[in-house]
C-alpha cells in the first residue's frame, strides 16, 4: 500500500527531474542572450566546493571565481559588440538521476551547437556533466563540467583538426587549477565513456562528482 | 487507501516511467558511442515474444537473434572496418582512434499505456559520425539525421526495448549539402545481414523526388497495446 508520505516523495522527485531539466534549459537561454551575470545566479551560492570546469581552460573554484569568469570572459561582447554573436548549445539526450535523499542530483547531456562571432562561425558539440545541490529549496549547479566533442568551422571536417582555444588567458580570467579531464576529437584518440551517465543513487559521495 | 490516492499513485508511476524511458534511450546512445553493443542488447526484451529491429528500407529483423545481427554484429562490423583501415593507414594507431559517433536525441514524444505494461517513444536525432573512409584513406566526418520510433515493454519491473525502428533521414559529408548527397543512394555496409522480412512503414530518406510525410506517427495516449499501432 502506498502511503501519503511515499507518494509525496515520489511526486517531489519527479518534479525535481523536471526542475533540473528546466534549470539547464534556463542556463542555455541565458547563454544565448548573453546574460552572463544571471547565469552565475544559477550556481550554488553558499554550498562549499562549487566548481566550474570548462574544457581546454580549467577549473574555477568557488562562486566568486565562477562569477569572475562569466563576467570578465564575456566582457569583449557587451552592448553593440554583441551584434553578430550567437552561441547555441542545444540540450539533448538527457540522463538525470535525483538522489534518494533528494538533496543532490546528477545529469548528463549531449549538446550540438554553434559558437559565432562576426569574425568566426564554429560548429561546437559539447557534453555536459553536472552535479546539482538543493539550496534553500531550489536546485543549483554544484559541479558544472563542459566537455568538448569537437569545434570546427563550417566547411572543414573535424578530422582536420579543431579550432584552437585561446593560447593564454589574461590573468584576470585564468582558472584556479588545471582541467581534471581533457579530450577533444582527434583521429589518434579513442572516445571514452566520459561523462558516464549517472546511475540511481541514495546519497551523495564525492567519488561520483563530475568535477573532482 | 482512498481511490484518490490510488489514482495519484498510478499517475506517479506513469510519470516515473516516462523518465525511465528517456533515460533508457539516452543511455543507449552513450553506450553506442563507445561500442558497448552487448550492453545495448541487454536493454532489449529478453523474454517477451515479438522483438523486432527495423532499419530504414533494409528490412525487419526478428527476435533477439535479429537484434544481435543488427545492434551487435553490424556495430562491430563498422568498428572493425574502421580499425582495419586505420591500422593500415596509420600503423600504431590506438584501437578505435579516430572513430566517433554522437547521436543527440531531440524532440521526445513518449506515451506510457494506461495499463503501464507498454510504452511508445519517438525521437528526432541529429548526429555527428566519424569513421575511416577507404576513398580518403583517413577518417571522414559526416552529418547524420535519424528518427527513432520505439515500443517498450515491461519485464520484471524494468523497461525493455520491444520494437526498435531506425529511420535514416540523411547522411552527408560534413562539407556537403544533403540535397547533393541525396542524389547518390545510401549503401549498406559490406556484410549487412539479410532481413527476416521486408520493411513495414518505410519512410524515404531525404530526396529531391519525395515529399515529407507525417511518419513515423507520433504516439497518442492509449490504454493497452491492442489499442495502438506497432513501430
Amino acid at each position: 500500500m502506498t502511503s501519503d508520505k511515499t507518494l509525496a516523495e515520489e511526486v517531489r522527485r519527479l518534479k525535481d527531474v523536471h526542475r533540473i531539466q528546466n534549470l539547464m534549459g534556463k542556463y542555455e537561454y541565458l547563454h544565448v542572450a548573453g546574460w552572463h551575470k544571471e547565469s552565475v545566479d544559477l550556481f550554488a551560492q553558499h554550498t562549499p566546493e562549487t566548481l566550474l570546469e570548462i574544457a581546454d581552460i580549467g577549473v574555477y573554484a568557488g562562486i566568486d571565481s565562477i562569477r569572475r569568469f562569466y563576467i570578465l570572459a564575456n566582457k569583449f561582447a557587451e552592448g553593440d559588440d554583441r551584434l553578430g554573436h550567437l552561441h547555441l548549445h542545444t540540450l539533448t539526450t538527457p540522463v538525470i538521476e535525483v538522489a534518494g535523499d533528494g538533496e543532490t542530483a546528477q545529469g548528463v547531456w549531449v549538446s550540438p551547437g554553434v559558437e559565432t562571432s562576426p569574425a568566426q562561425a564554429l560548429w561546437a558539440w559539447v557534453k555536459y556533466g553536472v552535479d546539482f545541490v538543493k539550496e534553500d529549496g531550489d536546485w543549483k549547479f554544484w559541479h558544472f563540467h563542459i566537455y568538448r566533442i569537437f569545434m570546427t568551422p563550417p566547411g572543414r571536417s573535424w578530422t582536420e583538426g579543431n579550432a584552437r582555444p585561446p593560447r593564454s588567458l589574461p590573468d584576470e580570467i585564468k582558472p584556479d587549477r588545471p582541467n581534471t579531464y581533457r579530450w577533444i576529437y582527434s583521429f589518434d584518440t579513442a572516445t571514452e565513456n566520459v561523462p558516464a551517465p549517472p546511475e540511481p543513487y541514495e546519497t551523495w559521495d564525492e567519488s561520483r562528482a563530475y568535477v573532482k | 487507501m482512498s481511490s484518490e490516492i490510488e489514482r495519484l499513485a498510478a499517475a506517479v508511476e506513469r510519470l516515473r516511467d516516462v523518465h525511465r524511458i528517456q533515460n533508457l534511450m539516452s543511455r543507449l546512445t552513450y553506450l553506442n558511442e563507445v561500442g558497448a553493443f552487448e550492453e545495448i542488447l541487454g536493454q532489449f526484451a529478453q523474454k517477451t515474444p515479438g522483438v523486432t529491429v527495423e532499419i530504414g528500407k533494409r528490412g525487419v529483423f526478428e527476435g533477439l537473434e535479429g537484434a544481435r545481427k543488427t545492434v551487435v554484429d553490424i556495430g562491430n562490423l563498422m568498428r572493425e572496418a574502421h580499425n582495419g583501415g586505420m591500422r593500415e593507414a596509420f600503423p600504431g594507431a590506438a584501437e578505435m582512434a579516430g572513430f566517433q559517433e554522437n547521436q543527440a536525441l531531440g524532440s521526445p514524444m513518449i506515451e506510457v499505456a494506461g495499463d503501464g505494461k507498454t510504452a511508445k517513444g519517438l525521437w528526432s536525432a541529429p548526429a555527428a559520425q566519424t569513421q575511416f573512409s577507404p576513398e580518403e584513406g583517413r577518417p571522414a566526418a559526416f552529418w547524420v539525421w535519424i528518427k527513432f520510433a520505439v515500443d517498450f515493454v515491461q519485464e520484471e519491473g524494468e523497461w525493455k526495448i520491444w520494437h526498435y525502428h531506425l529511420l535514416p533521414m540523411f547522411r552527408t559529408g560534413f562539407e556537403e549539402s544533403w540535397v547533393e548527397s541525396s542524389l547518390v543512394p545510401l549503401k549498406p555496409p559490406a556484410g549487412f545481414p539479410e532481413p527476416d522480412r521486408p520493411s513495414t512503414e518505410y519512410v524515404s530518406p531525404y530526396s529531391i523526388y519525395t515529399a515529407p510525410k507525417y511518419l513515423p506517427r507520433p504516439p497518442e495516449p492509449y490504454e493497452t497495446f491492442d489499442d495502438t499501432f506497432s513501430y
